[in-house]
């Protein structure tokens, strides 16, 4: 096991590096500097196991297959799982079951999200900007910041400025838009 | 809904582009890569048990280099028209920012980082500054290390060993590649409309810091019909071949250019309008007019973004385009082939 392409080449001159073993830097012939960190686990085989059979009686088995020996019990549930069944994730030993539940109950799966606070900040300087589109628009985006604030959030840290701030000046919009009509209602009156 | 604390500490190092922004965080077991996309973020996930390695390359700084030295000189140069006509305040202004810049630009050194997992290698976009790479990657070297056992250095170098060169390298003639039909050749260049737009704005921009300096305005349409030649020349190849020719610097090139032209190009045509018809204003429409017209500060300032601009654009498109992933062994990128 090595390291894979295109990280042995250089990325100018497509040389091959020889980088150094203690993550050193090391000159390309090109003169680019490169120096790679490499960890144990580039030496850990990942092979796939349908499991080993019970020879002997009294062999714990696995909870899926009552035939496979058992290798492991789930860190979760605590289920005896099988070669085939074991799922490692992180530092932890799952079964299939809780991996599944897992994946409805937290972020750890989760690989996008919708940003509504964006989406209801544009909407609401667009609308600003161009006054007339915002008597559709500021509807819309006083409903975007409202799903932004009880739509999951961004997994990384994000305050909700733009949301309040879209919501804000939604709410001026609409309250322009009121006005407006109040006011031409009475001077028509007038 | 109650919303947790996230549990993501920032890295240092960010990228954005135009619409995209990435970005690297860390996590209790994992480094999360963040890209942010216009209305959406994507994730992509590096457990500190599955690292296998860590890259980080070099980037020559060549062409950023020049650009680099070119504004800064063509500050410099606006700095002493500024003083030199008398005007101390917007010189020294221009200055602060002029030292800010070259402090940040002459210390900035570009480089390229990946990961590599069992999946295959990444690379990871936001560790595109030496600086806040290095502090990056010692961030998570650190965990990687406490979450995997430690090897000995011959293991190490096993894994290190220098792999086979590249297959067109070793080839004592490698067989000339079939040529491209020059139809299709030419389909993919970027229209020399372009480059024709960059040189005509440069030469506006240095009409308009003349002007500015030394000139009566007595020539008004010339500088609206300058910016509208070079909205035609920029914004006609543009429908014409699509985004797909000019991408990155190009794209962003062509873009701000023609945001700021189209803006500064509707000033100058009311301009121009109103000299036109100077008495059917009225008296405040006159003093407006009047207080823009001897700003000389606001001109030189138009002048030196029309300038920057024009050398921005020509040295995106005078440049070597990049090689394109798939045909070389370029790196490989994190979220599908959108380099391809």
């Amino acid at each position: 096991m090595k390291l894979q392409p295109p990280l042995t080449h250089c990325h100018v001159c497509l040389a091959t590096i020889s980088y150094a073993p203690d993550g050193a830097a090391v000159e390309c012939r090109c003169g680019v500097m490169a120096r790679a960190l490499v960890y144990p686990a580039i030496f850990r085989l990942r092979s796939a196991s349908a499991g080993e059979t019970i020879q002997t009686e009294g062999e714990a088995a696995c909870f899926a297959h009552e035939d496979k020996r058992a290798v492991a019990a789930c860190d979760s549930c605590g289920r005896f799982v099988c070669a085939l069944c074991r799922i490692e994730w992180g530092s932890r030993v799952l079964c299939p079951a809780c991996v599944n539940a897992a994946e409805k109950r937290t972020d750890l799966l989760v690989r996008s999200r919708t940003m509504y606070d964006t989406m209801a900040l544009v909407t609401a300087i667009g609308s600003a900007i161009i006054f007339t589109l915002s008597l559709f628009a500021a509807p819309v985006a006083i409903y975007l910041a409202i799903r932004a604030f009880r739509a999951p959030r961004s997994l990384v840290p994000r305050t909700m400025v733009r949301a309040w701030f879209a919501l804000g000046l939604g709410l001026l919009e609409v309250g322009g838009w009121v006005w407006l009509l109040v006011f031409l209602v009475m001077k028509a009156r007038s | 809904m109650p919303h947790a604390r996230s549990e993501y500490k920032r890295l240092p190092g960010g990228r954005s582009r135009l619409f995209r922004r990435d970005r690297l965080y860390l996590g209790p077991d994992h480094v999360l890569l963040a890209r942010s996309l216009s209305f959406s973020e994507e994730y992509r996930r590096f457990y500190y048990s599955d690292i296998q390695a860590l890259v980080l390359q070099e980037r020559p700084m060549g062409n950023r280099r020049l650009a680099d030295s070119v504004a800064i000189g063509v500050a410099v140069a606006a700095i002493v028209a500024l003083f030199a006509t008398g005007h101390p305040v917007w010189g020294a202004l221009l200055s602060i920012v002029a030292v800010a810049y070259a402090w940040v630009a002459l210390r900035r050194e570009d480089c390229q980082a990946w990961v590599q997992t069992a999946v295959g290698a990444a690379e990871l976009p936001s560790l595109c500054r030496a600086r806040s790479a290095r502090k990056a990657i010692a961030l998570i070297d650190e965990r990687t290390r406490a979450a995997q056992p430690p090897l000995p250095p011959e293991e190490l170098s096993r894994a290190l060993e220098t792999p086979p060169p590249l297959p067109f390298q070793i080839a004592a003639s490698p067989p000339a590649p079939p040529a491209l039909p020059i139809a299709a050749e030419a389909s993919r260049r970027p229209s020399r409309l372009y480059l024709a737009g960059f040189g005509l704005l440069l030469a506006l921009g240095v009409f308009k810091m003349y002007a500015a300096l030394s000139m009566p305005r007595s020539f008004p349409w010339v500088m609206p019909a300058g910016y509208l030649i070079f909205l035609a020349l920029t914004i006609v190849p543009l429908l014409r071949q699509g985004m797909k020719n000019i991408r990155g610097s190009r794209a962003a090139a062509v873009l701000t250019s023609i945001v700021v032209t189209g803006s500064v190009a509707t000033y100058a045509l009311s301009w121009a309008t109103s000299e036109s018809s100077r008495n059917a204003q009225d008296a405040n429409t006159r003093k407006i007019y009047a207080m823009l017209e001897t700003a000389a500060p606001l001109h030189v300032g138009i002048a030196v973004v029309l300038l920057l601009l024009a050398i921005w654009g020509l040295l995106a498109f005078l440049m070597a385009e990049e090689p394109v992933a798939g045909r070389s062994n370029a790196p490989l990128t994190l979220f599908g082939s959108d380099r391809l």
